[in-house]
């Protein structure tokens, strides 16, 4: 018998106490020798087997795991046995204990230290463990490992404090107990790690273990509370920081020894962490008033503590300056200069207390702090500037800046043209860059080429064939649907071309690899019949049509182009040469496919169309010329002859959405409500009643429910019967999102710019998805409103009432970008571009039931302020317009907004006539919470 | 004498070393930082490079606190994986001390200048050395403050006898990612290319820094200066400066405090931004990669010099003109050696890519010190130079035209044939790297196995 045979045979009957006997036997070039089949053994034994309805376990036993764990150790390599995750059933079962006598590798030291050091230690390696197995000279216990399990070490078993054991070794208390104050640990878990209750006034925990044997003197009282103190500037986390400043704490210093400590606490200043910096400070404003207090050291930190943004922190410093003042005088000047750090903030009780300190010790010729100030003065709060006027008098006051208002570039033109490259370097990037007219341009410059496209040409498209088989089997995760339904166009073509050109066949059939797209041809679906669960949503039907319709093109030889690839950037079609590419239909006598004509239509930049308006008066009179001097002239009327109702309809939508033309009364769309095609939808924000899920009722198996409210944005969409015609409206598909919207993020701009110049219709359906309520979004969510935004941005469009509440809703979003954003989409439209007031009057819409927390909004507000003198009289419109919707019942926070609008009227040195605002002003003045800052702002009412 | 095949070295992504001993900071009545130094290139013990007081030992402290913190961090890498490097180099002579590092994940680089004026001490040798930054070290910077003297002694040899003379000193191992030695070479070309836009003061860098959101930012953000005030937002604008991964400038923010000025540096391309505060004769500047998971290492920037072999003799003659930290002065070189200009410029990009150069952006030159690892080492880091050179000795390139500059080529790759287009300095592949990245990362290795087939 092989001695491979007889390990196996070992396992096989699981013959535990005989594993080591054998391994003894051997030598160390037998060991090495066994590998192998050691390893085969290995996986057929760690291999999972299903052992009864979904159950499923390793196949091994667990003695036959001890006897596996012991071999592998023995045989194989440190990086082998690591792999073999054996390591944990070596230390669980204990079984170094017999096998450290005869036999321990050379790498067990420097593993250990690795596992350690990377956090990979098996958790049942103890500390004693690990003391025994220095003991017998296999391990260093260096301070990473130490620190790895000490914290452990104060319970038992089941978990059960039990310290005694913690004075067994000397070593324990006297070194390894200060490595948890220098070293990165868990110990701020330890605290619930313990099974047991608290019995006395002692904590059954490290806390409590210290606390009673700094009290009698077994550990060095003052050496702990310094330890404590320096941990806190190590680069330990939050919580591990935390830990020690509660223990600290908890040690409650004496007067005495806070003296001793002073130097500490002042380093302690410096901590990363607001909990220790605010531990310490409370401490030092106890020694603030002593003779030997170091108010230089403390000068030296000021900098740095006054640079938070915590209230607290910033408060109890100036409470240690004004105690610190009086003592040591000379630190007036310099602390006044630190102190104008405070006028970053844009709290004004913070600011309130650092003007009133600088103003009591200021000394009205120092120069130095005149300087300070004023170039502090654009971030301070009115009322602070008032307060420190007189300390400023000599310098002019800063001027704000003249707005600079956004370049104003037509919609189409040199700047955002579209400049085709060529073929097959474009086909390539396609399925790599995320840009929105991609999807478009390709199926265009495929048609485009296909008088020219030779067997050559083809085969350098290549790798774009074999890019679009990869995206097709294995899409990243960035890429849409969109992106997904290109690459089956594009395979479709490729499979299209080679069944019609013999040489470039012959070529694909001598191409190398399993993966290449032509030998996987067969598995390739045709576009016109791909089916998956998410193909089938309408709103993804419009993209697939037009990829379809350019297939069939190709195949028919059909050499007209489509209608409605665009021209420049995001998705504009340059109106002459949607003039220029119709004329070919309608030279041809041919009709145009009626969803290309649509989304074309819909893509037109009807901003200056005189040139294209005079090309299309040299058409033969018909339909089309009908058509087009409607779609281009703003001031035609629609004259028939009405055939292609779709394109009637559509033009009339992207002219002038809300008009109802006469002349379409008749068409089949009128069965539609208007709101599905134009987007005007009803909404409203308000309570709504919802059945909620409560806690779970074991007896019912099911969770109880019961009726609650729910802060909602509603949108409501009419029933219609949509997709049931003969040729439906784009904005038919638009609307077909399905119950839950499975847009990807990145397919959100593509889809949208179908209708740039009206998107409302999916833009409502985008909100009513992602935005109903102003909590719980999910990555995609802000994701996909986050997209929608930049293409809103892109687009320089005038705002509907959807696209008000779209930047309303947004500068109320959670997430700081998207409120950011939305704050810049506003700014880069005024003066006149955007309505302050209107969209002041949506925000107030939601805000009067307080739909999203104040906070977001009136942190907002704080940074648009003191921009440019136009940006801050646009901010008064706003908030004037948002509280004039408020009702008389105040929300949650409504003070704080007050407060804002009482600072911005303050930077305009404006006045309320707003009546509404004064009647509310007025009705709120009852209100505990506001009527301070509600009279502060009856100051400013004029009545007219 | 340089020049090394570069396939000598293993391809490791670490590689490891050790200290003799750790470095030590001493307190007491005069504090001493004794820090330990270790090279690849030179072994052989000599004095140490520096030794000498701080000027500004508070703010010295906390810079390198702060850069310590910076070779501590990974914007990318899980904690198990990103336990590496946790060192530094150091680099001294010509009257400065230079500190720099990168994050794990090579996407942030940092460096501290000590400026003359910054000290007064001696340099008995110099050299580039990584120096040990051990956390017992950096816990006892942070006790340093305004009013203390500190003396320095950089590549200390006998720290051992100085510092701890009961206690038997262990060998630290440190396992470094060897990308980290690429991103040192590679964002020297960044920084040389990049502008100053913008110089904030002490209250605007403190207001700038306000308006970085809370958490891990996906989104680019663009800084712009509106009237006076220094913005960040999430709204790109003509002119503004783009900064992805902007949660990481939160490395600066314990120095903004304490620091006179900010000044922006930017790539022409946006793929690099540069934040240097300034304390005096003190600097601290910290560079960020376009995005936050994009490391220098894998840009790519140096591969266009590193097509034409620049001779050896031109390579031999600069290490023997130069000193450590000295400015490089091309010219010089040029008619010292009578060499084209051209030439000269090529080699100066080569020079910074084989870790023999840095870049110092206030007086926008470069200055040479030499990277502490083998040099065949530091050239063995170009995979796609590799690459190329594979594709060449495997003749998978067919040149199909040349007219003057225009050049079309067939090169074979997994499966598919490229096409290759170059006009000029214009290039363009059908690859899926090119696709992707337009240039911006560095050609791929079908463009450069074009150009160096034509070379």
């Amino acid at each position: 018998m092989t001695h491979l045979e007889e390990l196996e045979q070992l396992i096989n009957t699981e013959r535990e106490q005989d594993i080591i006997p054998f391994l003894q036997r051997l030598t160390p070039e037998e060991r090495t020798a066994l590998k192998p089949g050691l390893t085969k053994l290995a996986a057929h034994y760690t291999e999972f087997i299903e052992v009864g309805q979904n159950a499923w376990r390793s196949r091994m036993t667990a003695p036959q795991a001890k006897v596996l764990a012991i071999a592998t150790f023995v045989c194989y390599d440190r990086s082998a046995f690591q792999r073999t995750n054996f390591h944990f059933t070596l230390f669980r079962e204990h079984l170094l204990d017999k096998i450290i006598s005869w036999y321990m590798p050379e790498w067990f030291d420097a593993w250990m230290q690795e596992m350690a050091e990377k956090e990979t230690l098996p958790g049942d390696v103890d500390y004693w463990q690990m003391l025994d197995l220095q003991a017998r000279g296999v391990l260093t216990l260096t301070p990473t490992l130490v620190v790895s399990r000490l914290p452990m070490a104060i319970n038992g078993k089941h978990r059960l404090y039990e310290p005694a054991r913690l004075f067994e070794f000397p070593i324990t208390l006297s070194e390894h107990f200060w490595y948890l104050f220098e070293y990165p640990s868990n110990i701020h878990f330890s605290d619930s790690w313990t099974n047991s209750k608290k019995t006395g006034d002692l904590e059954p925990n490290w806390k409590g273990f210290i606390l009673q044997y700094t009290g009698d003197g077994t550990l060095n009282r003052m050496r702990v509370l310094e330890a404590c103190l320096k941990a806190v500037n190590r680069n330990f986390n939050k919580l591990q920081v935390g830990w020690f400043v509660d223990l600290l704490t908890l040690l409650k210093p004496a007067k005495a020894a806070l003296e001793q400590l002073q130097p500490l606490l002042l380093q302690a200043l410096s901590s990363p962490q607001t909990k220790a910096v605010n531990t310490a400070l409370g401490y030092l404003k106890v020694l603030a008033t002593e003779k030997a207090f170091n108010h230089q050291a403390l000068l030296d930190h000021l900098p740095q503590v006054m640079a938070t943004d915590k209230k607290n922190i910033i408060t109890t410093t100036i409470q240690i300056l004004e105690k610190a003042g009086k003592v040591h005088p000379e630190i007036k000047p310099q602390a006044c200069l630190e102190l104008c750090a405070a006028f970053l903030s844009k709290d004004e009780d913070l600011q309130a207390k650092a003007a009133k300190l600088i103003l009591q010790w200021a000394d009205k010729n120092d120069v130095a702090l005149s300087d300070q100030l004023s170039q502090y003065s654009s971030s301070m709060l009115a009322s602070t500037r008032t307060v420190l006027q007189e300390l400023m008098k000599d310098h002019t006051e800063m001027e704000v800046a003249a707005h600079e208002e956004a370049e104003r570039l037509p919609l189409i033109g040199e700047h955002n043209r579209i400049v085709p490259e060529d073929l097959i370097f474009f086909a390539s990037q396609v399925f790599e860059n995320n840009v929105a007219w991609h999807v478009d341009l390709l199926p265009a410059m495929l048609l485009a080429a296909q008088d020219t496209m030779t067997t050559e040409t083809l085969w350098q498209l290549e790798p774009a064939f074999q890019r679009a088989a990869t995206v097709l089997k294995r899409p990243s995760g960035n890429m849409g649907l969109l992106d997904i339904t290109l690459a089956v166009f594009f395979l479709n073509y490729g499979k299209w071309m080679a069944d019609n050109d013999a040489a470039y066949t012959a070529k694909l059939h001598e191409a190398k690899g399993g993966q290449h797209w032509w030998r996987i041809r067969h598995e390739m679906p045709e576009l016109e019949h791909w089916k998956t669960s998410r193909t089938e949503a309408a709103v993804y039907m419009p993209h697939r049509k037009l990829l379809i319709l350019a297939l069939k093109k190709i195949r028919e030889k059909d050499s007209l182009p489509l209608l409605s690839t665009p021209t420049h950037e995001p998705g504009w079609i340059d109106p002459e040469v949607l003039v220029q590419r119709m004329k070919q239909y309608v030279s041809a006598g041919l009709q145009p496919d009626i969803l290309d004509l649509q989304i074309a239509i819909a893509r037109c930049a009807l901003q200056d169309t005189a040139a294209a308006l005079r090309l299309v008066q040299q058409w033969p009179v018909g339909e089309y010329r009908q058509l087009f001097t409607f779609l281009l002239d703003a001031a035609a009327l629609p004259e028939g002859p009405f055939t292609v109702e779709a394109a009637w309809m559509q033009a009339g939508l992207t002219k002038a959405p809300l008009t109802s033309y006469e002349a379409f009364a008749g068409f089949s769309y009128s069965r539609l409500p208007i709101a599905l095609l134009n987007g005007a939808y009803e909404w409203k924000t308000g309570a709504r009643p919802y059945l909620a899920y409560g806690k779970y009722n074991a007896e019912k198996k099911d969770y109880d429910r019961f009726m609650s409210e729910e802060l909602v944005m509603n949108i409501t969409f009419p029933e219609g019967d949509i997709l049931k015609g003969s040729a439906p409206m784009l904005q038919e598909y638009l609307n077909g999102v399905g119950q839950y919207m499975s847009v990807s993020i990145t397919d959100v701009a593509r889809l949208l710019l179908l209708t740039p110049n009206h998107p409302d219709v999916l833009l409502a359906r985008v909100m009513q998805s992602c935005q109903r309520s102003s909590g719980f979004y999910e990555v995609n969510e802000t994701g996909i409103v986050l997209n929608t935004l930049k293409t809103l941005h892109s687009l320089d469009i005038p705002l509907s009432e959807m696209r008000y509440l779209c930047v309303a809703l947004c500068m109320l979003h959670a997430d700081k970008t998207v409120k950011g954003y939305a704050a810049e989409y506003w700014s880069s439209r005024l003066p006149d571009r955007i309505s302050s007031e209107k969209l002041g009057q949506m925000i107030g819409m939601q805000q009067r039931v307080a739909w999203a927390p104040m906070k977001r909004f009136t942190d907002l507000v704080s940074t648009q302020t003191q921009i440019s003198r136009l940006q801050n009289e646009a901010l008064e419109t706003l908030l004037t317009a948002c509280l004039s919707v408020f009702t008389e019942m105040p929300v949650k926070d409504l003070k704080k907004l007050l407060e804002v609008y009482a600072e911005v009227l303050a930077i305009n040195n404006g006045s309320i006539r707003n009546t509404a605002v004064i009647q509310l002003l007025n009705a709120w003045q009852g209100s505990s919470t506001v009527k301070k800052a509600v009279q502060q702002l009856l100051k400013r009412v004029v009545q007219e | 004498m340089f020049y090394c095949a570069i396939d000598m070295i293993p391809e490791t992504n670490t590689i490891s070393y050790s200290y003799p001993a750790p470095s030590a900071f001493i307190g007491g009545g005069a504090p001493r930082l004794l820090l330990a130094g270790y090279s690849e290139t030179d072994k052989a013990t000599g004095p140490a490079f520096f030794q000498g007081r701080l000027e500004q030992p508070y703010i010295t402290a906390r810079c390198l606190i702060a850069l310590s913190n910076v070779v501590r961090s990974s914007f990318t890498l899980t904690p198990a994986t990103a336990a590496m490097m946790k060192d530094p180099i150091v680099t001294a002579g010509a009257e400065k001390l230079r500190f720099e590092g990168f994050s794990q994940c090579a996407g942030v680089y940092a460096r501290v200048d000590v400026l003359p004026g910054g000290h007064s001490g001696i340099f008995p040798a110099n050299g580039t050395v990584n120096v040990d930054f051990n956390q017992p070290m950096i816990n006892a910077l942070h006790a340093v403050s305004r009013n203390d003297t500190l003396q320095l002694t950089v590549n200390a040899r006998d720290i051992s006898v100085q510092s701890q003379p009961e206690e038997s000193i262990t060998e630290k191992k440190v396992p470094l990612p060897v990308k980290w030695i690429k991103g040192l070479t590679t964002v020297q070309l960044f920084l040389a290319a990049s502008e100053k836009v913008y110089t904030l003061n002490k209250i605007q860098l403190r207001q700038l820094f306000q308006g970085i959101p809370a958490g891990t930012v996906k989104a680019d953000y663009y800084l712009t200066v509106r009237g006076n005030r220094p913005t960040f937002s999430p709204v790109k604008t003509a002119h503004a400066v783009c900064v992805g991964g902007i949660h990481r400038l939160r490395l600066l923010e314990p120095l903004l405090p304490l620091a006179d000025e900010l000044q922006v540096f930017v790539h022409p391309d946006m793929q690099s931004t540069t934040w240097q505060l300034y304390f005096g004769s003190v600097r601290f500047s910290l560079s960020l990669s376009r995005e936050a998971w994009r490391g220098f290492s894998g840009e790519g920037a140096a591969l266009d010099s590193l097509i034409t072999e620049v001779p050896d003799r031109l390579i031999s003659a600069m290490d023997k003109y130069s000193h450590v930290n000295q400015e490089f002065n091309a010219t010089l070189l040029a008619v010292e050696e009578q060499a084209g200009f051209e030439e000269i410029d090529q080699l100066t990009t080569r020079l910074a890519a084989m870790g023999l150069l840095g870049f110092d952006l206030d007086d926008n030159v470069y200055f040479y010190r030499r990277l502490p690892f083998k040099l065949n080492r530091i050239m063995s880091l170009n995979p796609r130079m590799k690459d190329a050179e594979q594709l060449l000795a495997e003749d998978k390139v067919a040149i199909i035209s040349q007219l003057q500059d225009k050049v079309e080529a067939r090169v074979a790759g997994s499966g598919v044939t490229h096409t290759v287009m170059l006009d000029g300095d214009l290039a363009r592949c059908t690859c899926t790297w090119f696709a992707k990245h337009q240039g911006e990362r560095g050609p791929c290795k079908h463009i450069l196995a074009v150009r160096k087939k034509i070379n």
